[in-house]
């Protein structure tokens, strides 16, 4: 089984939507049944973009309840298994964040029982910034991405994410993480630059696929669908297509 | 375009390699020993030596061309040439190549003179007039090759010089493109090329030749930024008006390019190092054309260069000046141009082929890595200067005559291609002898032309059973080719304003199509009458009329094969130079961005096949992106039509220059023929699968033999203790 943790520093930068397009995209690689998603985000909006109705399954409240993860998973129509947050009281958040704070290998150990089998991949989205989520995601993911728009607003946040990737590099030093580029559109001069920028910035270290900008993103999740069953000939859905293809590469090194 | 070259283009397109076998290096032994044992003995320093030499060897060919052998004895002869040849075929090295060379200089000599002593009518008639004509045909045919071979036996290879390391140092530098009865878009694609050439900006100046000027030749000499120049008088040839304007302009080196060919962006930093190092240097010509090598390697280091028809020439303009500007004579102002430098006392050069990786003037930070792979190694063909060596006359003789053979070799074609029909048709033998006697001095005669030519040929010449492979497939292609023939002809005569429209007409228009659709017609009747007669029972004898018979299926399979191969070549041009299909992306005003991919890339008025079919308004705003290696680049377009699945936009003036750039940096790729030249590997005359069968076949023969040895020796014993029983 394949952990990927999907993170960003600062919010807005189109996380939530890239998990479940990407989750789609390696759904179409794959074949059903092998591709998951899990929202640890308290903003409970993953499900929407796979047109899944979030207002059962929560895997906040099976927590709370002492139960495992059985009965959070809701499968999609979109061949992609999903686990949402669950739409919960600012109590029962707290004392969710207090589980797991308590035990930090409360994710690896769940999704180890969920029994996804080894050859499953398991996309799981978090909130923006540091926070307990992250921590749990770095504990068990096999493979981080970071996303980033190319403007300057995350450019300024990469320092602030190198040195929480530094800290992490104690506890697990084995675990990658690439940044990928979301949003980006070549025709505006700062976008470009940008880009530019980051790429000799940060090298190898970002993903050779960047995704555009295409309007078509934001129709398919007012239509509750991924982009990929939304646009199937849109640039990004192309794009988000050969990041899958990179991505399979990368987890199977 | 000779047919082996269109050919091995033809194999390129469908994906057949030409070497499939594993590869053989040449052999080094004894007989390399030898040669070289020979070549650096002392004896060779006497003076008058090579003179003497030549006429020993001229001799002893006579006497072995002339002497009278039985049947038997040729045979026999024959058997032994053959049996040397293919012994020593696997060795390598110039030494071996000569003697290949002599061998069949030999086998030819003595098949011509029987041929012209022997086997003509003795009578005055109509069969000595077409014999005669068949056996100059082969004369001519046997000249061509011979000194063709002897063109080729000595390449010399010298790397090339590296320019001064200042580019200031650099000279500058004038590009001439003629643009003479050339399409917009072939002008269009040299003009790029031009202007992607590796120089210092400052240091070259760039300028369209244009004879009959047009508006529109004109307008796309100032969207480029080449300076246009008119002739003057209007109606003056290419050449004049070359002349005209080198008195204008004053760069200390003059390039001509033939509008219709495209050099890669090395070309200058490439040739340009002879130039510094030898002063006396007048003239560089290059390959005929920069994506396909020669189908043989011609050194001009015997020949001095005079007879070459390149697609590019560098001239250095105080001796152009000097020599009395470009030579007037049409299609052969190149070879002429170069006569006249000679005669002033100047070297010439010719440049076989370029490295793919030259000096690259900018370095962007991706390509300035420190792993850059160093050049492979190179050769370059060069020659010496004519005058200061004393065999001039001969060696020039050598090179007109080949020149003059090679343009006339149309001629012995037609005539070998015809020769059949005179029997099959006319009942008149234009070879009078017997079909034993034919093929003793026949085979050996072919079969050491094409082990020596192979051999020079290599990667680029088939073997055997591959050329009857080539020629069983023209025979599938025999029956729809004369269809095709017959058809493209009969609407044209139907339509003649149609002709145009129609893409057979088109397809043929790289061979004149009327002489060999007659041939071709003519040697199908020939075949079939043929084919009639030997059917019938009585018939005297059955050698020759077998003999002319397969001679005109074989005319026939080689004629349809150049039909249809020439159809091909014809195709796979257009998808070359026209077709360039690149993935892009075309950003809609509504924000949506779709993937595409182009239909014509450094077009600027941009065809994108689009994966839905889409409607847009007429000049409509769109952004196109143009991927290259992981990098995008995107440029202001305007809808010129959307209809259905394409989209046609013109990119806008104001990014023009930097589109080019980018169609540049796309179509300046180095030189990608280098893998097609020949290799340093045996000609391989079977396939791998005979090869095997073969081995295979010995194997179990071996095995079986060891095996009877047993038995025998089993039975053996049986008899004798039989027979010691009986006593």
């Amino acid at each position: 089984m394949s952990v990927v943790g999907i993170v960003s520093m600062k919010g807005g930068v189109g996380k939530t939507s890239l998990t479940a397009n990407i989750a789609m995209a390696l759904a179409t690689r794959l074949g059903p049944g092998r591709v998951s998603v899990v929202d640890l985000d308290p903003q409970n909006a993953l499900h929407w973009h796979l047109g899944v109705n979030g207002t059962q399954a929560s895997v906040c409240k099976q927590t709370l309840r002492g139960d495992g993860w059985a009965g959070a998973a809701v499968a999609s129509p979109f061949e992609v298994s999903c686990v949402p947050y669950g739409m919960v009281s600012e109590s029962d958040r707290e004392a969710f964040e207090a589980i797991l704070v308590k035990s930090p290998g409360w994710l690896g150990k769940n999704l180890q029982q969920a029994g996804l089998g080894h050859d499953g991949v398991v996309l799981i989205d978090t909130p923006p910034g540091p926070s307990v989520y992250l921590k749990q995601v770095f504990a068990c993911a096999d493979l981080v991405l970071i996303v980033l728009l190319a403007d300057a607003g995350s450019y300024a946040t990469i320092p602030a994410m190198e040195a929480w990737l530094e800290d992490m590099a104690v506890l697990r030093p084995e675990l990658n993480s690439f940044y990928v580029l979301n949003q980006v559109d070549k025709t505006q001069v700062l976008n470009r630059d940008v880009t530019e920028l980051l790429h000799q910035h940060l090298g190898e270290r970002i993903a050779p696929v960047g995704i555009h900008q295409d309007e078509a993103v934001g129709e398919a999740l007012a239509f509750r669908q991924p982009v990929l069953v939304y646009d199937p000939h849109g640039q990004a859905s192309h794009d988000l297509a050969r990041l899958a293809n990179w991505l399979i590469d990368v987890l199977n090194r | 375009m000779s047919p082996r070259l269109i050919l091995s283009l033809w194999r390129e397109r469908w994906g057949k390699a030409g070497d499939s076998a594993p590869k053989r290096p040449y052999l080094e032994g004894v007989i390399n020993q030898w040669g070289d044992r020979l070549m650096a003995a002392q004896v060779w320093s006497l003076p008058g030596i090579l003179k003497l030499t030549v006429l020993l060897c001229a001799l002893g060919l006579a006497f072995v061309a002339t002497v009278d052998l039985s049947l038997k004895s040729q045979m026999v002869f024959a058997g032994l040439v053959v049996a040397i040849s293919l012994y020593t075929r696997r060795y390598g090295g110039a030494w071996v190549t000569l003697i290949l060379v002599g061998l069949s200089l030999v086998a030819s000599a003595r098949y011509l003179f029987w041929r012209f002593d022997a086997t003509l009518s003795p009578h005055l008639d109509m069969a000595l007039v077409l014999g005669f004509a068949l056996c100059a045909a082969e004369l001519h045919l046997v000249l061509l090759r011979m000194v063709d071979l002897l063109a080729g036996a000595y390449p010399v290879k010298r790397a090339p010089v590296p320019l001064p390391a200042d580019p200031g140092d650099w000279p500058t530098v004038d590009v001439f493109i003629p643009c003479q009865g050339l399409t917009a878009a072939s002008i269009e694609r040299a003009a790029r090329a031009a202007l992607a050439l590796d120089w210092p900006p400052e240091k070259i100046k760039r300028y369209l030749l244009d004879d009959r000027p047009t508006d529109t030749t004109r307008l796309l000499a100032a969207s480029m930024g080449l300076t246009y120049w008119p002739s003057p008088a209007g109606d003056a040839s290419q050449t004049e008006s070359l002349n005209q304007l080198l008195l204008v302009t004053q760069g200390e080196w003059i390039v001509v390019f033939d509008g219709d060919k495209a050099p890669d962006r090395h070309f200058l930093t490439s040739t340009a190092g002879w130039w510094v190092a030898d002063r006396t240097l007048g003239m560089m010509q290059t390959a005929t054309h920069f994506l396909v090598p020669e189908a043989s390697q011609r050194s001009r280091s015997i020949l001095g260069a005079s007879d070459l028809g390149g697609s590019c020439v560098v001239l250095r303009r105080s001796m152009l000046l000097q020599a009395g500007g470009l030579a007037p004579e049409p299609v052969t102002e190149k070879s002429h141009t170069a006569l006249k430098l000679q005669a002033l006392g100047l070297r010439n050069a010719y440049i076989g082929f370029l490295p793919p990786q030259g000096q690259h003037l900018e370095h962007s930070p991706h390509a300035s890595g420190p792993s850059q792979p160093a050049p492979p190694v190179l050769d370059v063909f060069r020659v010496d200067q004519p005058f200061s060596v004393g065999s001039l006359a001969s060696k020039q003789g050598l090179a007109s005559l080949q020149a003059m053979l090679q343009f006339y070799r149309v001629v012995p074609m037609l005539v070998f291609l015809m020769a059949p029909l005179a029997y099959l048709l006319a009942n008149v033998n234009v070879i009078q002898t017997s079909t034993d006697l034919l093929l003793a001095f026949f085979v050996p005669h072919w079969l050491q032309g094409y082990i020596a030519h192979s051999r020079f040929e290599g990667k680029t010449r088939l073997t055997w059973l591959e050329d009857i492979k080539e020629a069983a497939l023209g025979l599938c292609i025999l029956v729809s080719t004369a269809l095709s023939v017959t058809r493209t002809e009969w609407m044209r005569w139907l339509d003649v304003q149609q002709r145009d429209k129609l893409p057979l007409q088109e397809a043929f228009d790289g061979l004149t199509v009327w002489p060999f659709a007659l041939v071709l017609t003519l040697n199908l009747a020939g075949f079939m009458s043929g084919l009639a007669q030997w059917i019938r029972p009585p018939h005297e004898s059955t050698g020759m009329p077998t003999l002319y018979l397969l001679w005109a299926g074989y005319n026939l399979l080689l004629l349809a094969a150049m039909l249809a191969v020439a159809k091909e070549s014809q195709h796979i041009r257009q998808q070359t130079r026209l077709q360039a299909r690149r993935s892009a992306s075309v950003r809609l005003p509504s924000g949506h961005a779709v993937s595409c991919v182009t239909e014509n890339f450094p077009s600027n008025v941009l065809t994108l096949a689009v994966p839905v079919p889409m409607t847009l308004e007429e000049d409509t705003r769109v952004h196109i992106s143009i991927f290259r290696q992981g990098r995008e680049f995107v440029f202001p377009a305007r809808v010129v039509s959307c209809q259905g699945h394409a989209l046609c936009a013109h990119i806008e003036e104001a990014v023009q220059t930097s589109y080019r750039a980018v169609a540049a940096a796309v179509f300046s790729r180095g030189p990608d023929w280098p893998k097609w030249l020949p290799g340093r590997d045996a000609d391989q005359p079977f396939p791998p699968w005979v090869l095997r069968a073969f081995d295979a076949v010995r194997t179990v023969m071996l095995g079986l033999k060891k095996r009877l040895a047993e038995w025998s020796w089993w039975l053996l014993l049986g008899g004798w203790m039989q027979a010691w029983k009986k006593r």
